[in-house]
């Protein structure tokens, strides 16, 4: 366990608080290669709905995200024996994600809808919501039903390469080093991408940030 | 001295980026996508794996072929009547896992629409319940083999939510909003 523990230290990318769940997850990881098939259950339930938000985010659809999610498991659980552990075990999941997800999006470019996710009680009764019926002087379930449709469509209306930098960085908070894993690119790349992301956010989503 | 007005605090992008997070499916959404994910996975055990490794271990290619010949003889038991011609056998297009009981007399094969087209049935390991620490050896059942050619290698479960593939009345489309020239370049045949 130390060893695995010391392997996942030596991921120097991930955050520190990633470190031990790098390890727990390079244990699990070691008992799937070693047979153990129904330990891959744990990974499962530990990332299925970070897994799910990235797709979601990336495809606006809830059905295709679901699909896309199983998939990508499927793919992990396919190639899981040709896991070093020279990434930790999420940025490889999540790369596999993202992966499935633009290879979707690049194929049926011209026939997607959206189809939006509920958003949760938490956000009528948040500060924010006040603030921006308040600015606004709008009715705040109306607000907030007009405001999910047109942070999704400026998300949509971004690039894959942005879209993706955006979501993984400022929705699941993963660090610059660590979307650079995903991405499989350099970390000045990802940050390029992202200040150009959050430009164009800027202005397609100004009525709501004045 | 009259009131200073409250100046409403600006909104900054990250804050609104950060609603994203509230939205997220409620518990029975997980329930239905554990079970999809399953019967995903179990299948996905006894189809051809596209890189060789820890599933072409557990079976190999000789186990597979000896259950595919296995599984088209039980077909063809049950299909087939005596002194009627062997139908010409017909790879099923859609794949499914039937979960058989096991103190069942006989295996399940999904029926086909034509009587001449016979599904290929490969044995596939299934679960009869949901999986406990202390499930038994899992069973055999018949199950319809995948169609090879599907370009990620599996299929999907018949959905018992539809996937829209026609256009929806006031459904909005992302190609009216979207911003062509950048989705374009977005993507140049690799991920980035």
């Amino acid at each position: 366990m130390s060893e695995l523990f010391a392997k996942a230290k030596n991921l120097t990318a991930i955050q520190p608080e990633h470190a031990v769940e790098a390890g727990v997850d390079l244990a699990i990881v070691q008992r799937v290669q070693a047979g153990d098939v129904r330990a891959f259950e744990l990974l499962i339930q530990k990332y299925r709905e970070r897994l799910f938000a990235i797709i979601y985010n990336l495809t606006a659809n809830r059905e295709d995200a679901s699909d896309l999610a199983q998939e990508a498991f499927i793919k992990a659980f396919r190639s899981i024996g040709s896991f070093k552990g020279d990434s930790s075990f999420f940025t490889w999941l999540y790369r596999i994600a993202v992966n499935a997800s633009l290879t979707h999006l690049k194929r049926n470019r011209m026939r997607r809808f959206f189809s939006f996710e509920n958003l949760s009680e938490e956000v009528s009764q948040s500060e924010l919501a006040e603030v921006l019926a308040d600015k606004l002087q709008a009715d705040k379930p109306t607000l907030i039903k007009e405001l999910q449709e047109k942070l999704n469509e400026a998300l949509q209306r971004l690039s894959l390469k942005h879209r993706t930098v955006v979501i993984l960085f400022e929705i699941e908070g993963l660090s610059h080093q660590e979307i650079a894993q995903v991405m499989e690119c350099s970390e000045g790349t990802v940050r390029s991408r992202l200040h150009y992301a959050k430009q164009q956010l800027q202005s397609y989503l100004q009525d709501y940030l004045r | 001295m009259p009131e200073p007005t409250k100046t409403p605090r600006k909104i900054t992008l990250e804050e609104l980026l950060r609603l994203k997070r509230h939205e997220r499916p409620g518990p029975e959404y997980w329930a239905r996508f554990d079970r999809e994910l399953h019967e995903r996975v179990w299948r996905a055990l006894v189809q051809p794996s596209p890189t060789p490794g820890l599933l072409g271990g557990i079976f190999g290619r000789r186990a597979r072929w000896l259950a595919v010949a296995i599984g088209a003889s039980a077909a063809l038991a049950l299909v087939l009547r005596p002194g009627q011609p062997l139908p010409s056998l017909v790879v099923g297009p859609r794949p499914a896992i039937v979960a058989s009981n096991p103190s069942a007399p006989a295996p399940a094969v999904l029926p086909e629409a034509e009587p001449v087209r016979v599904a290929m049935a490969v044995p596939a390991v299934v679960k009869s319940a949901e999986p406990s620490a202390t499930d038994a050896q899992p069973q055999f059942a018949v199950a319809a083999l995948a169609n090879s050619s599907s370009p990620a290698g599996h299929h999907k479960i018949p959905a018992t939510v539809a996937f829209a593939t026609k256009p929806l009345a006031g459904a909005r489309y992302a190609a009216d909003t979207l911003d062509h020239d950048a989705f374009s370049s977005g993507y140049s045949g690799s991920a980035y």
